[in-house]
């Protein structure tokens, strides 16, 4: 790998730490921890006691806990974005030419940017739900498009790698297919979440079966699109692993990641059923499917690789 | 070679998987705690008012219930308003919970009688005993308004206080809250919840 594309990875991990950081401030409750933007109760570092609070904020929204929270997810938020800024950078200097490595460095820097001022509107709407599955999808499209340009960097200089794999027929358009079974499944989760969030404003002693009772029919559709995608990446995982000759290694390893992710997902529902949604669950639930994304990505793009005849 | 890598990056995630996993439990539990962990300010004396049926309510009928309590009055042109606008909200989202009640003090009594702020409260669409509309003689609003929940109540009417003040099923006074703020309104949501499940 070279130094620009393991900038890209590191650039990416973050980004995934980021992603996790985000979904532990919002079930912790600790979205309106600083109730300001971008500083915190008036200052760039959280204060440690009331004292140091300015006059016009009402001392009962400082809880030094819920500050921290989001301080730290706003503080990974500005080195990640600076990491993207500076890959966009390097990736002008180094790849001006091709531009399919330039155009998504570009525009992954321009959404961070972006995503940081979107950021402010979650605070500023007091964590309306659909403010935040767009602060969640933003993150996604961000994450991708930094895998898209890692790999894209690697293979450039690396023109031969995976070029003598041969993959079973349509193992891209299978791949395509679990992409979009995929974000189908990322949508109906954020409006299952964002259901029990106004269930819980409105019904705030509610019990679990209150929750499922409110969210209604899409839970039912969640589930069973959920067994679907799992069978469907079974399938194609097993013919990937089996019928393939000299697969990229980063084939075989993002499909056998993502055959272990799904039946995660699958073990992490039916925890909510038994132990009533409890809030790790559902971050763990939300970030791997944030990865299941990432590597479905990187799958369609070291099969594409291959300039073999499918068979 | 494939296989080894492909095995020891697996373990690789699953062990990521649930060092973060535990990180969050970690840092969830601290959160509850922080939030659970309200002070007890001043416990609640004597009180005795009238409300908006003409009935007693004294301090007893604080006890086994979790209070917002806020003061103000019907023909308050200012910041009632505001503050009536939240307790709307309160009262919707905790009228069908046992033991949750709001409690406003009317500081403008020679304006305010039963009659006026049971009016009121028909008027905001309040059918329910869990919204009390309290009146009484002036001195005693205003000892009961500084003395036990220890907020301003100078040059009444229009002077007073805009803070909420959360009582627990014990009569304690558990925190105050801005009631023209919208963040502070929602922390003071919080706050009853887990309040009100504490009530045995």
């Amino acid at each position: 790998m070279n130094a620009f594309s393991r900038f890209g990875f590191l650039t990416t991990a973050i980004t995934y730490l980021l992603i996790f950081a985000g979904g532990l401030v919002r079930v912790s409750g600790a979205g309106m921890g600083c109730p300001d933007w971008p500083k915190c109760f008036g200052r760039w570092f959280p204060p440690t006691s009331v004292d140091q609070l300015p006059a016009h904020i009402d001392p009962v929204l400082f809880n030094f806990t819920l500050a921290w929270i989001e301080y730290v997810n706003r503080l990974l938020g500005m080195v990640t974005g600076l990491l993207i800024a500076a890959l966009a950078v390097w990736a002008i200097a180094r790849y001006r030419r091709v531009r399919r490595i330039v155009w998504p460095a570009v525009v992954a820097a321009l959404l961070v940017a972006f995503q940081g001022w979107q950021g402010s509107q979650v605070v500023a709407s007091h964590l309306e739900p659909g403010v935040v599955t767009v602060h969640l999808i933003l993150a996604l499209v961000i994450v991708s498009l930094l895998i898209w340009v890692t790999l894209q960097a690697w293979f450039h200089d690396n023109r031969e790698t995976g070029r003598q794999a041969g993959y079973p027929r349509a193992t891209r358009k299978l791949a395509l297919l679990l992409w979009i079974v995929a974000l189908v499944q990322i949508g109906l989760g954020t409006q299952i979440r964002e259901a029990l969030e106004i269930v819980r404003r409105q019904l705030p002693l509610a019990t679990p079966a209150d929750w499922y009772a409110a969210v209604g029919a899409i839970n039912h559709i969640h589930l069973f699109l959920g067994l679907a995608l799992a069978g469907l990446t079974w399938f194609v995982g097993h013919r990937l692993l089996t019928r393939s000759r000299e697969p990229h290694i980063l084939a075989v390893q993002s499909m056998v990641t993502m055959m272990v992710l799904v039946g995660f997902q699958i073990a992490l529902g039916f925890g909510f059923i038994l132990l009533g949604i409890p809030a790790i669950l559902q971050l763990l639930h939300q970030w791997v499917a944030a990865l299941y994304i990432g590597l479905i990505l990187i799958l369609f793009v070291a099969t594409g690789r291959s300039r073999k005849r499918r068979y | 070679m494939t296989g080894r890598n492909t095995f020891g990056m697996l373990v690789a995630v699953i062990v990521l998987i649930l060092v973060m996993g535990t990180v969050a439990m970690f840092v969830v539990n601290k959160a509850q705690q922080s939030r659970a962990d309200l002070p007890v300010i001043a416990q609640i004396g004597e009180l005795e008012f009238v409300d908006q049926d003409g009935e007693l309510f004294t301090q007893e009928d604080m006890l086994g219930n979790v209070s917002v309590v806020a003061f103000m009055f019907t023909r308050c042109p200012g910041a009632c308003p505001v503050m009536a606008g939240y307790l709307d909200e309160i009262y919707e989202v905790y009228k069908a919970v046992p033991n949750v009640q709001i409690v406003s003090i009317s500081v403008d009594p020679e304006y305010d009688d039963p009659e006026t702020v049971k009016t009121y409260l028909l008027e905001r669409g309040v059918e329910t005993d869990t919204w009390v509309y309290l009146t009484g003689p002036l001195k005693d609003v205003v000892a009961v308004c500084e003395q036990q929940f220890l907020l301003a109540a100078e040059e009444l009417p229009g002077g007073h206080s805009t803070r909420f003040a959360l009582v627990d099923h014990r009569g304690q006074i558990r925190g105050y809250y801005d009631g023209m703020e919208r963040g502070s309104v929602e922390v003071l949501k919080t706050h009853l919840s887990i309040l009100a499940g504490q009530i045995p």
